[in-house]
């Protein structure tokens, strides 16, 4: 954090509940979602990038990602052209775009995007459709999400690794697509990724002398995966 | 007759607010302003805050970086709730 208060201000908004409090509820008046949250502002206090992965490797893109756009509008701004393809990859990483929006860009840049970027940009799209598709009403929601990240992951799309959606909005629709698909192929290749990571909460929950919520999820899983095998013999 | 079953459904909705409230309350206890400074006065002396050189203070974080022409890194967090 010390190198990052070098190139940022740190500041803390700490919500009380103490009357009169001044800015005491900053995040609602943000728009924020729920704590904790992290952000970046500008000097007026504008949102400059929401929903940081709460990691330092999160952190530290999002800081660098913020600057890199000052940088390149600052170009832009000055008559510089051609960058548009990077100013798309900066733009995606701040979240900045709208989903219509970050489609529509990624297929004009498409073919002048590196291989490394290609992914990245498909992978940050991702993360906007399954905004989108939990942003759905009622009961599509649940069934939006599922067959999307199903659909997603049988075409090998996958979020950005340790981001949010990769370790918490990502594999669980995408099982119980797959389950409700009866698709065993599509099943165990996501189980392999998931039975670890619930194992590893597992674990960490039986040191702390608790019981998890992550060990009823991979017992549901279990249960799911004997069922498909036994349909297919 | 006209049959309306709303008396019965106002009183179902009633007691079914009056048990919400209840069960927040027990949840959540009220705490009083003086408690309420007591939390804020310790998340003030935790190390990251103490040591991290952050701001707690909106307006100030604004004039250091307008001053300093940087962008402002902004952490949410709550005292009355973990």
């Amino acid at each position: 954090m010390r190198s990052l208060g070098k190139r940022v201000i740190l500041f803390a908004s700490i919500a009380t509940r103490i009357t009169d409090r001044k800015h005491d509820d900053l995040l609602r008046q943000k728009n924020g979602r729920g704590y904790p949250a992290l952000t970046v502002m500008d000097a007026k206090g504008e949102i400059l990038t929401r929903d940081i992965d709460r990691n330092i490797a999160g952190v530290e893109k999002a800081v660098q990602s913020v600057l890199d756009h000052a940088w390149l509008a600052k170009r832009i701004d000055a008559g510089v052209k051609g960058l548009d393809v990077e100013m798309l990859m900066v733009e995606l990483r701040l979240r900045r775009l709208s989903l219509k929006q970050a489609r529509w860009d990624f297929r004009r840049c498409m073919s002048r995007l590196g291989d490394a970027s290609r992914t990245e940009a498909d992978s940050l799209i991702l993360a906007l459709e399954i905004e989108a598709w939990r942003a759905q009403p009622g009961k599509d929601k649940g069934a939006a999400l599922n067959k999307g990240c199903y659909e997603a992951f049988k075409f090998g799309r996958r979020p950005v690794a340790g981001s949010r959606a990769d370790e918490y909005l990502f594999y669980r629709p995408v099982l119980a697509g797959a389950g409700h698909a009866e698709d065993l192929v599509t099943f165990e290749r996501a189980f392999q990724i998931q039975a670890p990571r619930l194992q590893e909460k597992i674990d960490a929950a039986k040191t702390k002398g608790g019981s998890s919520y992550a060990q009823r999820q991979l017992d549901a899983l279990l249960g799911v995966l004997t069922r498909l095998r036994a349909a297919r013999k | 007759m006209h049959h309306t079953p709303s008396k019965a459904i106002l009183t179902l909705l009633v007691a079914a607010l009056a048990g919400l409230s209840l069960s927040a309350q027990v949840r959540r206890p009220h705490k009083t302003q003086a408690e309420l400074e007591r939390s804020y006065a310790d998340k003030l002396e935790q190390s990251w805050f103490v040591d991290g050189g952050w701001t707690d203070d909106y307006d100030l974080a604004r004039k250091r970086a307008a001053a300093q022409n940087k962008f402002i890194f902004a952490y949410f967090t709550r005292t009355y709730a973990p």
